[in-house]
C-alpha cells in the first residue's frame, strides 16, 4: 500500500433502494479486500433511494479506489466522500443488560446519552446513543464486566457540518 | 399497449433494438423464449458449447459495431456461457446475455439447473438483470441495450425465470430508460481538451497510444489525421491494432510484454504519452515503475475511473474519445503549430527504419512470422483475423499487420483459450462480404473447435490457420525461458488428424509445409463455401519475441538472439 498511513475514511453513497444493492456494493469491498469498520443503510426521503453510509480505515490510496470501483456500481448513484474532520457521526446501540449493569453504563462517560426502554426482572434494556467512540467504550466496558448479555449497533451514520 | 407473453415481449423487444441474430443453445428454463423465436424474423445460430455461443455473439460485435445477443438455458447453460461474457468484459464488447432462469416460485429451493445467475453474473457484467414480473421486460430489454452499448461498452446479462417468460401482461415498450446511477459523460470538457493540446505543444517527445477505445468510439479517422498532421508517432495496446494502418510510417505497432521493438523503446523515450482509449494493463505496461519514467500522461478515455487507475496520469480529458479527438484536431488545426519536434521526428525515423521489419528469433523461414507476412499479402485488406490465445495471439500481434478497424479480434483481458474461432464464425455472420481467417494453436482449437459443425450447418464459413507445435505452445515457451526446459504438461502426445477431423464435420481440411502451399491453400479456402483448417505444422520450439519477461520493464525485452 501506497500513499501514507492508514486514516479514517467515510463514505456517503446514494444507492436505489432495491433488492441486489447492498449485495452490489458489498462484492466491490471483496474483490479489493476492503476492510469495513461500519456499514450503516436505511432509506432517504424518497422512497426509491437509500443512503449508505461506510467507514473503513485505510490509506489515500485506497480511499481512491473505493471511490473508483463504487462509481462504477450502477446502482450507486452518487460517491461522496466525507471529510472527518467536518463531519458529525452518531451511532446507536441496544443493550440486553444484567443486575448492575445499568448503574455501570451510566458510569461511562463520553460523547453520548443512554436511557431505558424496558425493565424486567433483573434485565434491562436501554439504548445508548453517541459518538461511536462513546459506544465503543461502553461496549467495552460492559462486556469486561460481564454484565452486558446482548447488544446490537447500528453502524456510523454521519453527515457533514455545511456551516462554512 | 399490447396484451402478450413475456417470451413475445422478449422477442418484440429484440426485433425493437435491430438485432438480426442470436447465438446460442436452448434448453428447458428458456424454451418459451425459444418457441417464440420460431415466429419472428430473428436468425438463431445454434452452438454446440454455450461458451462459443458468448463469443461468437461478441466476434459479431466486435465486427460490426452492434451489440451481439447470445442465449442459454439456466444451471449449465448460464455456468458455460459465462467464459465468455468474462471475455466480453475484459474487452468492454457490448453484448446482452440471456439466460432462462427457474420460476420464481421455486428459486432458493436448489431445484433442478438452478444457479444463483445474478449472484454469478453481477461480477462479470456491467449490469444483472431479473425481472420478476413479465411486464417488466421490455423496460429490461431496453436498459441492458442502453448499458451494453453507451459509455464504456461491455456485457449485460438478464436472466429469466420460466414463469416471466410464460406470464401474461399488458406490455409497453420505452423508446428511452433513465438509470440514476449511470450518467455515461459524453461531449469533453472543451477545456480538459485545450489543456491537452498545450500539453502536446510544449512536449518534446511526444507519442499517441491507441487502445481498443479508438476503435470502439470510432476516432480512428481523427487519430490518424492527427498522426498525420503533427507527426506523431502511434503506438497501439493488442485492443487498438487497427486504430491505424499499420503499414502507415507512423504507426509503430503493439506496446508491451510481447511490444515491436519500436514501440516499446520509443513509448520509453517519450516525454509526453496521448493516451488514448487505454487502460495500461499490466501486459502493457510491464513492470510500472519502469514504464515511460519521463512521461507525462494525458488520458483521454470513457470511463473516468480509469483515469490513474494503474498508471498515474497527469491530465484527463473524459468523454466520447471520437468527440474528444475531432475536438483536439480542430484545435490543434486553428493553432497552426506544431511543437518542438524535429530532434524527435530524427530519432523515431532511426528507431523504427531498424527495427519495423525485422523478424526476430525464428527457426526457420517456414515459422510463424513469415506465415503471417505471407497471410497479410494474401488476403485483402478489408479481411477480418481473429485470434486464439497463446504465441499464435503474440505472433499475430507482432507480424500480422491489421489495416482497418474492427478486423482484428482477440481476447485481450481474459486471454480465453477456444475463443477465436466461434469469435470468427460471429464476424462472419456480422459480415459475411469479408475472409474471416482464425489464427489458432492447437490447444485453443481443440477446445471449441466443435464450433465447425455450427459453420458447416449455418454456413458461416471461415479458414482456421493452425499454427501446430503439438504443445501448449505458450506455457512450453514459458518452461524454455524460466522452468529450466521441465515440460509440465504442456507437450501433446496425441493430436488429432486436422485434416480429417474437418472433412468428418464437412468442412475443408488441407496440410501445408512451405510458404507457397499455404499461400495457395489460403486463397483456395477464400473461394471455398464451406469452412477450412489449415493446419500448418510448425518447429514445436519456436518462441515468440520480443518478449519482456514478467518484472522486467519495456526496455528489457529478450529479442531472441542470445544476448539478453
Ligand atoms: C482457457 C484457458 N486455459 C489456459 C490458459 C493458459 N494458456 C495460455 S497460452 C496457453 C497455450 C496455448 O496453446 P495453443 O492454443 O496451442 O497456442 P500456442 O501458444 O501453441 O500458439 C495456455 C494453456 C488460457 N489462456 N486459457
Amino acid at each position: 500500500m501506497s500513499g501514507g498511513a492508514a486514516g479514517e475514511i467515510i463514505y456517503s453513497l446514494v444507492v436505489e433502494n432495491k433488492p441486489g444493492v447492498l449485495f452490489r456494493v458489498a462484492s466491490q469491498f471483496r474483490r479489493r479486500n476492503f476492510n469495513i469498520e461500519s456499514v450503516a443503510v436505511g432509506v432517504t426521503e424518497r422512497p426509491d433511494t437509500s443512503k449508505m453510509i461506510i467507514t473503513m480505515r485505510g490509506d489515500e490510496q485506497m480511499a481512491e479506489d473505493f471511490a473508483r470501483v463504487l462509481s462504477r456500481t450502477i446502482d450507486v448513484i452518487e460517491v461522496r466522500r466525507l471529510d472527518p474532520g467536518r463531519t458529525v457521526r452518531r451511532e446507536l446501540a441496544l443493550l440486553r443488560l444484567g443486575p448492575g449493569g445499568l448503574e455501570l453504563a451510566r458510569s461511562v462517560g463520553g460523547d453520548g446519552e443512554l436511557a431505558v426502554i424496558r425493565e424486567s426482572g433483573g434485565s434491562t434494556i436501554a439504548y445508548a446513543v453517541g459518538s461511536p467512540e462513546y459506544i465503543s467504550s461502553l461496549v467495552e466496558v460492559l462486556g469486561r464486566s460481564k454484565v452486558l448479555e446482548e447488544v446490537t449497533r447500528t453502524g456510523t451514520v454521519a453527515l457533514e457540518v455545511n456551516d462554512s | 399497449m399490447d396484451y402478450m407473453s413475456g417470451s413475445r415481449a422478449l422477442i418484440k423487444a429484440l426485433e425493437r433494438e435491430g438485432v438480426d441474430v442470436v447465438f446460442g443453445i436452448p434448453g428447458g428454463a428458456i424454451m418459451p423464449v425459444y418457441d417464440e423465436l420460431l415466429n419472428s424474423g430473428l436468425r438463431h445460430v445454434l452452438a454446440r458449447h454455450e461458451q462459443s455461443a458468448a463469443h461468437m455473439a461478441d466476434g459479431y460485435a466486435r465486427a460490426s459495431g452492434r451489440v451481439g445477443v447470445c442465449m442459454a438455458t439456466s444451471g449449465p447453460g448460464a455456468t458455460n456461457l459465462l467464459t465468455g461474457v468474462a471475455t466480453a468484459y475484459l474487452d468492454s464488447t457490448p453484448l446482452v446475455a440471456i439466460t432462462g432462469q427457474v420460476p420464481t416460485y421455486m428459486m432458493g429451493r436448489d431445484a433442478f439447473q438452478e444457479i444463483d445467475a445474478v449472484g454469478i453474473y453481477t461480477h462479470v457484467t456491467k449490469y444483472s438483470f431479473q425481472p420478476q414480473r413479465p411486464e417488466e421486460i421490455p423496460w429490461t430489454v431496453r436498459a441492458a441495450f442502453f448499458l451494453a452499448s453507451t459509455g464504456r461498452t461491455g456485457p449485460v446479462h438478464i436472466d429469466l425465470p420460466k414463469d416471466v417468460q410464460t406470464g401474461e401482461a399488458e406490455m409497453a415498450f420505452p423508446d428511452a430508460v433513465e438509470i440514476r446511477g449511470y450518467r455515461p459523460r459524453l461531449p469533453p470538457d472543451p477545456a480538459a481538451v485545450a489543456r491537452a493540446l498545450d500539453m502536446l505543444l510544449e512536449s518534446e517527445r511526444p507519442i499517441i497510444l491507441a487502445g481498443g477505445g479508438v476503435i470502439k468510439s470510432g476516432a480512428h479517422d481523427y487519430l490518424l489525421q492527427l498522426a498525420e498532421s503533427a507527426l506523431i508517432p502511434v503506438a497501439s495496446t493488442l485492443m487498438g491494432k487497427g486504430a491505424i494502418p499499420e503499414d502507415h510510417p507512423l504507426a509503430l505497432g503493439m506496446v508491451g510484454m510481447h511490444g515491436t521493438v519500436q514501440a516499446n523503446k520509443l513509448v520509453n523515450e517519450a516525454d509526453l504519452i496521448l493516451a488514448i482509449g487505454v487502460r495500461f494493463s499490466d501486459r502493457t505496461t510491464m513492470e510500472v515503475r519502469g514504464f515511460a519514467p519521463d512521461a507525462r500522461i494525458v488520458h483521454f478515455d470513457v470511463d473516468p475511473t480509469e483515469v490513474s487507475k494503474n498508471v498515474r496520469a497527469s491530465h484527463a480529458v473524459i468523454g466520447d474519445l471520437r468527440s474528444s479527438l475531432r475536438l483536439l484536431l480542430e484545435m490543434f488545426r486553428e493553432r497552426a503549430r506544431t511543437g518542438n519536434w524535429g530532434a524527435w521526428r530524427r530519432r523515431v525515423n532511426e528507431v523504427s527504419s531498424e527495427w519495423r521489419d525485422r523478424i526476430l528469433g525464428t527457426k526457420s523461414e517456414f515459422s510463424p512470422p513469415y506465415l503471417l507476412k505471407a497471410m497479410r499479402e494474401v488476403l485483402p485488406p478489408g479481411a477480418i483475423v481473429a485470434t486464439e490465445v497463446g504465441q499464435n495471439q503474440m505472433w499475430a500481434a507482432l507480424y500480422f499487420r491489421v489495416l482497418r478497424p474492427r478486423t482484428f479480434i482477440t481476447s485481450g483481458g481474459l486471454g480465453a483459450m477456444g475463443f477465436g474461432f466461434p469469435a470468427a464464425i460471429g464476424a462472419k455472420a456480422a459480415r459475411p462480404d469479408v475472409p474471416v481467417v482464425d489464427i489458432a494453436g492447437d490447444g485453443s482449437f481443440l477446445m471449441t473447435m466443435n464450433s465447425l459443425a455450427t459453420s458447416i450447418d449455418e454456413k458461416l464459413p471461415v479458414i482456421v490457420v493452425i499454427l501446430n507445435n503439438s504443445s501448449l505452445g505458450m506455457v512450453a515457451q514459458w518452461q524454455r525461458l524460466f522452468y529450466n526446459r521441465r515440460y509440465a504438461a504442456t507437450l501433446f502426445g496425441a493430436n488429432p488428424d486436422f485434416v480429417r477431423l474437418a472433412e468428418s464435420f464437412g468442412a475443408e481440411g488441407v496440410r501445408v509445409y512451405s510458404l507457397d502451399e499455404f499461400r495457395s491453400a489460403l486463397a483456395r479456402a477464400m473461394r471455398t463455401e464451406v469452412t477450412t483448417v489449415i493446419d500448418v505444422p510448425i518447429h514445436p520450439e519456436e518462441d515468440v519475441f520480443p518478449f519482456v519477461g514478467p518484472g522486467s520493464t519495456l526496455s528489457e525485452a529478450m529479442l531472441g538472439d542470445g544476448r539478453e
